[in-house]
């Protein structure tokens, strides 16, 4: 993790290693899907590359910064742990369709 | 065949429940309990369903005997609620949606109470007073929505219970609800409390203000016990409720009503509303702390009955909302 800062602008970049490419696409999908508060200011920017995932966290001081990244540090553990628990991934469905039978 | 996982956490509770074909095989459940005169507050609520989810979605699959591989849908709440607890167990069922391709269906949590209460009691149209300490509704079903007829106008009436517990420094285990409940049953001499129904909807802060400013100096006084104020504070609040269902009772011409929500469960409550209902040859129903307290089943039961619609939600619509009205909800599953 690397952090700069000074007094107008602060960003974070987080590397976290997987297991497979899949898991870390999947992180990264899951952690997407949630819009910034609207009030934030916060920018966060996801990218996948072979097992690694980059989540770059911008924010406009450094303790935005603090509070954004320390939320998300509890999120990115919770699926983590999810992973470890009740993984590994299987794979991906060809057709997502419902079986919708009784 | 039908297995559907519900997750819920849009509280203080923290339940997972698992339905085959709308039968339940599980539904393991944690409180966040918090020491007499503090509530809870919704980051450390979150911390706490991080910290015991996936021990009870194992617990969950174990007692059920399902794996995941056989779960076609995973329920979870979508709103209304704090939205750090929500989004707790959103992570999760997103996790296990994309691991396993299962689809995901976000529910509405006030849907869930009533699905879940109609599936246990078998009450087919019934007026629906749906209380709890985020939600205070009187509801009734037309033409594909849960109406709402009346409803809090502020705080609702569970947030009355739990605040007036705190005040009095009752224990918040297992709920400051029931512990209210336990003491009003000894309560004797009625203290005169405003009275808030304006039209179809109530009000509480008042009353919880009334007692704010005058508990601890009636207590000192010796004027009014501990019992004789959560007597008072029962009586005034739950003829409030029964007052605005029966006129909603009346307006649809209905004669069956269902309590649900987690204050649903006090048992002065349900005998009020019984009183009631006998005198206009009507039936309650109601059901116990299993299923009237936030659990996961009640998550799985709507889950179901959206998934047999083919209702699913995509990942990218998988967020959570603090506000997520009941009258939102398309009820397409229902065919009256």
């Amino acid at each position: 993790m690397e952090v700069n800062g000074d007094s107008t602008d602060a960003t974070a970049v987080l590397n976290i290693n997987y297991e497979s490419s899949r898991e870390a696409e999947i992180v990264q999908k899951i952690l997407e899907v949630d819009a910034e508060p609207s009030r934030s200011k916060t920018k966060k920017v996801f990218s996948v590359s072979g097992r690694n995932l980059q989540i770059q966290v911008i924010c406009p001081d450094v303790r935005e910064l603090r509070i954004s990244l320390d939320s998300l540090m509890d999120h990115l553990h919770l699926v983590n742990q999810t992973i470890n628990k009740f993984g590994p991934p299987q794979p991906p469905a060809k057709k997502l369709c419902l079986k919708n039978q009784d | 065949m039908t297995i559907i996982i519900g997750m819920e956490g849009s509280a203080n509770k923290i339940g997972i429940g698992i339905l085959k074909n709308g039968e339940i095989l599980s539904n393991p459940r944690k409180t966040y309990i918090t020491p007499p005169g503090l509530g809870f507050i919704p980051s450390e609520t979150a911390k706490h369903h991080q910290g015991c989810v996936l021990e009870i979605l194992d617990e969950a699959l174990r007692e059920a005997n399902v794996s995941l591989k056989e779960v076609d849908a995973i329920a979870f709440t979508k709103g209304p609620g704090m939205a750090a607890p929500l989004l707790t167990v959103a992570l999760v069922a997103r996790t296990l949606s994309l691991m396993w391709n299962i689809p995901l269906i976000g529910v509405n949590h006030c849907i869930g109470h009533i699905e879940m209460a109609r599936a246990i009691t078998g009450a087919n149209n019934p007026t629906v007073l749906y209380v709890s300490g985020g939600n205070t509704q009187v509801i009734a079903y037309l033409e594909k929505k849960y109406r709402i007829f009346g409803e809090t106008i502020d705080i609702a009436v569970g947030n009355c219970l739990d605040r007036f517990a705190r005040i009095l420094m009752l224990s918040n285990d297992p709920s400051p609800g029931y512990n209210i409940e336990k003491l009003a049953e000894k309560g004797k001499k009625l203290l005169t409390l405003p009275y808030c129904v304006k039209g179809m909807d109530v009000s509480f802060s008042g009353i919880l203000s009334f007692l704010e400013e005058r508990a601890n100096n009636l207590l000192k006084k010796g004027e009014y016990t501990k019992e004789d104020l959560c007597f008072s504070l029962q009586e005034t609040i739950f003829a409030m409720l029964v007052e605005t269902t029966e006129r909603a009772m009346a307006h649809c011409g209905s004669s069956e009503v269902l309590i649900c929500g987690g204050v649903g469960c006090n048992k002065r409550l349900q005998s009020m509303m019984n009183t009631m209902c006998e005198e206009r040859c009507g039936r309650l129903y109601a059901t116990d702390e299993r299923f009237c307290i936030d659990n996961g089943a009640m998550i799985a039961q709507a889950g179901y009955l959206m998934f047999k619609c083919g209702i699913t939600t995509s990942l990218k619509d998988s967020w959570v909302t603090q506000r997520f009205r009941t009258d939102d909800v398309l009820v397409t599953w229902r065919d009256d």
